[in-house]
C-alpha cells in the first residue's frame, strides 16, 4: 500500500510539469505584452523595451519557462506578479483559504443533497418524487454556473434584498456563491447515488438481507448504501475538482477574492507568473484530492485493499521464484 | 469497526481543515494588514462614520508612480497628493504647493511650498521630499513621460519650502505635467528608512491613510489627523471594495452594501436615476473616443477613402444608441475643456460626398475592410451600427471584436485597417492632446502611422510659445490639419458616470482625473 503510494506521488511530477509547460506556453503564445498592458496607451516604446527588460519578458522563451520551473522545485518559488508586484506565492496563501471554503461548503451541501435525494429517488423509483428529483438534478448539471449565480442575485439580492450580491464579509455572503456551486454538485452526486444505489438494491444479499428480517431502513443504509458508495465517492472526488475549476466563475460573478478570481485577474492583465501558479496550484490539489480518494476505496471496499495485498504477494512470489526458494502461500506465514 | 473509525477520524479531519483553510483566508494576499473578512461591513456602516465605495479596479499596489489606469489614482489620490492639481474648469490650481512663478525666459519653474504639510508618518514635507519623489518617478515607466523634459542638472532645492524645476527648452505644458496624479509626493526618509516595503505601508500627504486591507478585496482607509486642510476629511473611515462586475456594483448601491459606485453601467443609469434613495452624477470627461485608422497600408492609406468613411457614417445617431443617451457626441479632436479645443467643425453624413470620394480614390464599388474593438458593449455597439452604415456606400466592414489583452496586441502590431478606441487627455492641454499624432510621439504609442512633418513643426512649436493665445492659434491649425488628412474621426466625449446614496453630501466627478476626491464628502 505504502509503496502505491509513493508510486503515485512520484507519478504526479510529470502531471505537474506538464501542466506547466501547456499554460505557460499557452500564456506566452497569447496575443498581447504583458508590459505595453502594465504601462497602457501613454507608453512609449522606449518605456516599454525597458519594463520588459526589467520582467524579464526579453529573453527567449527556452529560459523563461526554465527559470521558472527552476524556481519552483529548487526555491519553491512562483514568482513575482506582473500586476502588483508581490510574491504570488504569498498572493496564493493569502487567496486559496477563499477557494477552498468555497469548494468546501459547496461540496458538503452538494454531498449531503446529493446523495440524500439520491437515496430518495432510488426507494422511490418510478414514482412523482423520482421524477421531480429527476428533473432536479438534470437542472443542476445542465445549467452553466455563471447563469445561475445571476439568476440567484436577481432573485435574492435585486428582488427579495435577502441576501448580498457580492463580497465575504460575513456568513451572508457565502450563501449564494455556496448554493451555486452546491446545487450543480448536488446534480451530479444525486445521479451518481441513484443508479449505483438502484444497481445494487437488486442484488441477493439484499434479498438475503431482507428473508432474515431485517427493517428496510437498515438494509438500504448499511447494505445497500455502502456497497453503492464507491461510484458515489468518486463522483464526489471528482466535483471537489470541478468546484476547484467552477469557482473561476462563481468568485468572479460574486467577487470573492480567491484563486479563481486572482485567476482571471492574471488573464486580463497577461500575468504569466500568476496564472501559471495558479493553475499548478488547482493541478496539485485536484491530483492529491485524487490520490486521497484512491486510499479512501481502500477502507470502504476491503476487495480494493485485497487488491493492493494481492499486487505485493503476487511480486513477492515472483520474486521467491526468481531466486529459487521456497513461495509462501501467505503473506502472513 | 477500525474502518468506521478512520473514516469517522478522516472526515473529521476533512471537516477541520475545510474551517481551517476558511479561516486562513483571513490573511491578506501580498499584505501585513488585513481586515476581518467577518466583520460586518453593514454594522460598521450605520455609524455614518464610514463610507463604501464600490470601484470596478484593484489598485494593485500602492506605488504612486505605478499603474496608468484612471480608477487606480482614484484611490490612490486619497493617499498621496501632488504640487498642483486641476480644477473641474481644467485650471490648475495649488495643492502641496501655494504659489509658482517661470523664471524672466521660462525655462524654469519656482515652487513655493506650502508650509506645515505632514506626512502619514507624522514627519512635515520640504522640498528634499519633492525632488526626491520626481526623481524616483523619472525612473518609472508609468511616470517618466511627465519628466521628459525635465532638466535634472539645473533642478534644484532653494530651500526647506522652495524649489526650482528646469525643463531643458521652454515647455509650457511641464506645469501641466505636474499635475499627473503619478508625480505624487511621498517621503523620502520613510522610503529609504522601509528597506523595499514602503507601499506596503505608504506614507504620502493626503487626506486618508491605509489601514487594512486584502488584496484584491478590500481596501480600508482612515483620516489623517493632521491633514493641512484644516476641518478635511469629513469622513472618518473609507472602505473600497473591487467588484469588477458592473451590475454588482448597481445591486450593492441599490441594496445598501455601498454608499457610492465608481464607473456606473451606462445600461443601469435610467433605472438607478429613478431610485430616489440614489444620485447619479454625470460628467462630461477629458476623454474622447475616435475611429482610428491605419494610415500606411491599404485600404486606409488613401486619405479619399478615409473621408469617405467619415461622410458615410452618421456619429451623432450611432452614439445615441450604442451608449444608451449616455456619453456627449465629439464636437472636436479633443474635449472642448481641454485648452487648445477648437470648434472647427467635424464630418456630418453625406452619402452623396461619400460615393463621390470612393470613385475618385478608384473604388466606385465598395471595398471590404475590418473594423477592430474591444469588447466594451457600448463600443461593440458602435461597430455593428457603423458596420450597417458603411454598407449603405458598398463599404463591405466586417466587425472584430477582441478582449482587451488580444486588442492590444493586435494595434500595437498595427495591424487594423480602423479600430475604435478612446484617449483621455489628462494634463487638460493641447500639447498632449495632439502630440498623439506627432510622427515622435514622445507620449505614447502610434495608432495610426501617420505622419507630416508640417503638423510635428506646428506641435513642438506650440509647445514652446509662451503666449496662450498664439500657442492656442497653433493647436487650431493642427486640428484642422487633422481633420483635411481625416486620421480619426471622433465619436464620443464619454461621461464619468457614478452614482451615490442620497445621504451622501459634498461627493463631485473630478474631470480631469476621474478621481474625485472623498475629503469632501459626508453624510447628510
Amino acid at each position: 500500500m505504502l509503496k502505491y503510494v509513493i508510486k503515485r506521488i512520484i507519478s504526479m511530477i510529470p502531471v505537474l510539469l506538464g501542466v506547466i509547460v501547456i499554460v505557460f506556453t499557452l500564456m506566452y503564445v497569447s496575443p498581447g505584452d504583458p508590459a505595453a498592458l502594465k504601462l497602457g496607451t501613454e507608453a512609449t516604446p522606449e518605456a516599454i523595451a525597458q519594463l520588459r527588460a526589467e520582467m524579464g519578458l526579453d529573453r527567449p522563451y527556452l529560459v523563461q519557462l526554465g527559470d521558472y520551473i527552476l524556481g519552483v522545485i529548487t526555491r519553491f518559488d512562483l514568482g513575482e506578479s506582473y500586476r502588483t508586484g508581490a510574491e504570488v506565492s504569498a498572493e496564493i496563501v493569502g487567496r486559496i483559504g477563499i477557494t477552498l471554503k468555497l469548494a468546501f461548503i459547496s461540496m458538503a451541501v452538494g454531498s449531503v443533497l446529493g446523495i440524500a435525494l439520491g437515496i430518495l429517488s432510488a426507494v422511490k423509483q418510478y414514482s412523482f418524487i423520482d421524477k421531480i428529483m429527476t428533473v432536479f438534478a438534470l437542472f443542476g448539471i445542465s445549467t452553466p454556473s455563471f447563469w445561475l449565480a445571476l439568476m440567484l442575485i436577481l432573485a435574492f439580492s435585486v428582488n427579495l434584498g435577502w441576501l448580498p450580491a457580492s463580497g465575504s464579509y460575513g456568513l451572508r455572503y457565502w450563501i449564494l456563491p455556496c448554493a451555486t456551486l452546491g446545487y450543480q454538485a448536488a446534480g451530479i452526486i444525486m445521479r451518481m447515488t441513484r443508479s449505483s444505489m438502484l444497481e445494487s438494491i437488486r442484488q441477493d444479499f439484499v434479498t438475503t438481507a431482507r428473508a432474515k428480517g431485517q427493517t428496510e431502513g437498515k438494509i438500504i443504509v448499511r447494505h445497500v448504501l455502502r456497497k453503492a458508495l464507491i461510484p458515489i465517492i468518486t463522483a464526489i472526488g471528482n466535483q471537489f475538482c470541478y468546484l476547484l475549476g467552477g469557482a473561476v466563475l462563481v468568485e468572479s460573478v460574486f467577487s470573492l477574492p480567491g484563486l479563481g478570481k486572482y485567476l482571471v485577474d492574471g488573464i486580463s492583465n497577461l500575468d504569466f507568473p500568476a496564472v501559471t501558479s495558479s493553475v499548478l496550484v488547482i493541478a496539485l490539489i485536484s491530483v492529491v484530492v485524487m490520490l486521497v480518494l484512491d486510499i479512501l476505496y481502500s477502507f470502504v471496499d476491503p476487495r480494493i485493499k485485497a487488491t493492493y495485498q494481492g499486487d505485493a504477494l503476487f511480486k513477492a512470489r515472483k520474486k521467491a521464484l526468481k531466486e529459487g526458494g521456497e513461495v509462501a502461500h501467505d503473506s502472513k506465514q | 469497526m477500525k474502518t468506521k473509525r478512520f473514516l469517522a477520524m478522516l472526515l473529521a479531519v476533512v471537516t477541520i481543515l475545510g474551517c481551517l483553510a476558511g479561516c486562513a483566508s483571513s490573511n491578506g494576499g501580498g499584505g501585513n494588514n488585513t481586515l476581518d473578512p467577518g466583520a460586518d461591513i453593514g454594522e460598521i456602516r450605520s455609524s455614518k462614520d464610514t463610507l463604501i465605495v464600490g470601484t470596478p479596479q484593484d489598485p494593485a499596489n500602492f506605488d504612486p508612480n505605478d499603474n496608468a489606469i484612471q480608477m487606480v489614482w482614484a484611490f490612490k489620490k486619497n493617499i498621496y497628493e501632488t504640487l498642483v492639481t486641476l480644477d473641474n474648469e481644467g485650471n490648475i490650481v495649488p495643492m502641496l504647493a501655494e504659489s509658482w512663478e517661470y523664471s524672466d525666459d521660462y525655462m524654469e519653474l519656482t515652487f513655493h511650498l506650502r508650509q506645515g504639510v505632514i506626512f502619514h508618518n507624522g514627519e512635515e514635507m520640504t522640498a528634499e521630499d519633492v525632488l526626491f519623489s520626481y526623481q524616483r518617478a523619472s525612473e518609472m515607466a508609468n511616470a517618466s513621460p511627465s519628466f521628459t523634459m525635465v532638466d535634472w542638472d539645473n533642478t534644484r532645492i532653494v530651500d526647506e519650502y522652495t524649489i526650482v524645476i528646469a525643463t531643458k527648452q521652454v515647455y509650457m505644458p511641464q506645469l501641466n505635467y505636474l499635475a499627473f496624479p503619478l508625480t505624487a509626493i511621498f517621503s523620502k526618509k520613510a522610503y529609504e528608512e522601509s528597506g523595499g516595503d514602503f507601499f506596503k505601508a505608504p506614507i504620502g500627504t493626503g487626506p486618508y491613510k491605509v489601514a487594512n486591507y486584502i488584496s484584491g478585496d478590500t481596501y480600508e482607509l482612515e483620516a489623517h489627523d493632521q491633514y493641512w486642510e484644516e476641518g478635511k476629511p469629513y469622513i472618518q473611515h473609507v472602505i473600497f471594495r473591487v467588484i469588477t462586475e458592473a451590475t454588482n456594483r448597481t445591486i450593492e448601491l441599490e441594496t445598501g452594501g455601498v454608499d457610492l459606485i465608481y464607473e456606473a453601467p451606462a445600461s443601469d443609469i435610467e433605472r438607478l436615476s429613478s431610485n430616489e434613495d440614489v444620485v447619479v452624477y454625470r460628467d462630461t470627461s477629458l476623454n474622447t473616443n475616435f475611429i482610428l485608422f491605419r494610415c500606411d497600408h491599404a485600404p486606409f492609406d488613401n486619405q479619399l477613402l478615409r473621408q469617405a468613411v467619415a461622410y458615410a457614417v452618421d456619429i451623432p445617431t450611432a452614439i445615441e444608441t450604442a451608449y444608451k443617451g449616455t456619453g456627449v457626441v465629439a464636437t472636436g479632436w479633443c474635449s472642448p475643456s481641454i485648452s487648445g479645443y477648437a470648434d472647427i467643425g467635424v464630418y456630418e453624413q453625406d452619402l452623396d460626398k461619400a460615393r463621390e470620394l470612393m470613385a475618385e480614390a478608384g473604388y466606385p464599388d465598395g471595398f471590404s475592410c475590418t473594423l477592430y474593438t474591444d469588447t466594451t458593449a457600448e463600443r461593440r455597439d458602435l461597430a455593428e451600427i457603423l458596420q450597417n452604415q458603411l454598407g449603405e456606400i458598398g463599404i463591405d466592414c466586417k466587425v472584430e471584436s477582441m478582449e482587451p489583452v488580444a486588442y492590444q496586441g493586435m494595434y500595437a502590431r498595427g495591424e487594423h485597417d480602423f479600430m475604435l478606441y478612446g484617449l483621455t487627455i489628462t494634463t487638460a492641454e493641447g500639447d498632449k492632446a495632439f502630440r498623439w499624432w506627432h510622427s515622435e510621439n514622445t507620449m505614447g504609442q502610434q495608432f495610426d502611422a501617420w505622419s507630416d512633418p508640417e503638423y510635428d513643426a506646428l506641435l513642438d512649436e506650440a509647445a514652446a510659445t509662451i503666449d496662450e493665445d498664439a500657442r492656442n492659434e497653433l493647436y487650431r491649425q493642427a486640428q484642422e490639419m487633422l481633420k483635411e488628412a481625416c486620421v480619426v474621426i471622433p465619436t464620443v466625449h464619454r461621461e464619468i458616470l457614478s452614482a451615490a446614496s442620497a445621504s451622501l453630501m459634498g461627493f463631485e466627478n473630478d474631470l480631469g482625473y476621474e478621481s474625485p476626491l472623498l475629503k469632501n464628502c459626508y453624510f447628510a
